[in-house]
């Protein structure tokens, strides 16, 4: 799950030390309608936007971290669409985006409910 | 996530996701390695052959580079006989031996240094990435 060019930029200087950055104060989800790219989040059309979304402390050295509580949103105001990506972000409704990814096509309508379980969202930085 | 170690994998996503309270490295010190390093292990070159780590500063990122390199200069050596050399390591300590390895990589020349020789990373020429 590749980081954005913003958190990039946080996590060398952060490892680094060659500024003081500040820590992502938090972290929400938003699915998207196409695969997010470094420059294009393809947020959905959710309500809300973007949900709250709490990780475990990583393993090592499997590089990895997950969800450790359910993430999930409602479709709104489409007849149907399909969620191909999900971005993380530090702020809701706006904020920056510090990660993103694809994932398997999945179909929604207004009214779902798209929901990752407990650890079923993994992020890996490798 | 190219030459991050398994370590500094784990402090960036605690960090970035807070998934837990990771402490920030104090300070970054290069080492060389005598063999290919990988994401976990690094064969460091030993305090034998004239070697120690050297004190890197870091300039602040580049973005949307996705980069930092090192702000000074860096001499090993001199060296007290012949050390073939192939890597490069990062660690949050200065002692040999010691501390947590950060980053990894390998030499785009391996050089073997001869009685005598030092090293030199001249400023800007070492380059950490996460792109």
């Amino acid at each position: 799950m590749p980081l954005t060019p913003y958190a990039q930029k946080l996590c060398l200087d952060w490892l680094c030390r060659g500024a003081t950055p500040t820590q992502p104060p938090a972290r929400f989800l938003s699915w998207a309608t196409a695969t997010p790219t470094a420059t294009s989040a393809f947020d959905g059309p959710f309500t809300p936007l973007r949900v709250t979304a709490k990780f475990a402390a990583a393993n090592s050295p499997a590089g990895s971290a997950s969800n450790n509580t359910a993430i999930s949103a409602t479709v709104s105001g489409v007849a149907a669409f399909t969620a191909k990506g999900v971005n993380i972000w530090d702020g809701s409704p706006t904020g920056t985006r510090l990660l993103y990814g694809g994932i398997a096509d999945l179909g929604c309508k207004s009214g779902d409910n798209p929901v990752f379980s407990v650890g079923a969202l993994m992020v890996t930085i490798a | 996530m190219p030459n991050l170690t398994e370590a500094s994998e784990k402090l960036l996503l605690d960090w970035v996701l807070n998934g837990a309270t990771p402490t920030r490295p104090p300070g970054c010190w290069v080492g060389l390695s005598l063999g290919t390093p990988t994401s976990r292990t690094g064969s460091e070159v030993q305090a034998a052959s004239g070697y120690l780590r050297q004190t890197c500063t870091f300039g602040a990122a580049n973005s949307p580079a996705g980069t930092a390199s090192n702000a000074n200069p860096m001499t090993f050596g001199p060296f007290s006989f012949s050390t073939a050399v192939q890597g490069v390591l990062i660690f949050d300590t200065s002692a040999i031996n010691a501390g947590t390895m950060l980053w990894q990589g390998t030499l785009q020349t391996a050089r073997t240094v001869l009685s005598g020789d030092t090293v030199n990373i001249s400023a800007g020429a070492l380059t950490c990435g996460l792109s």
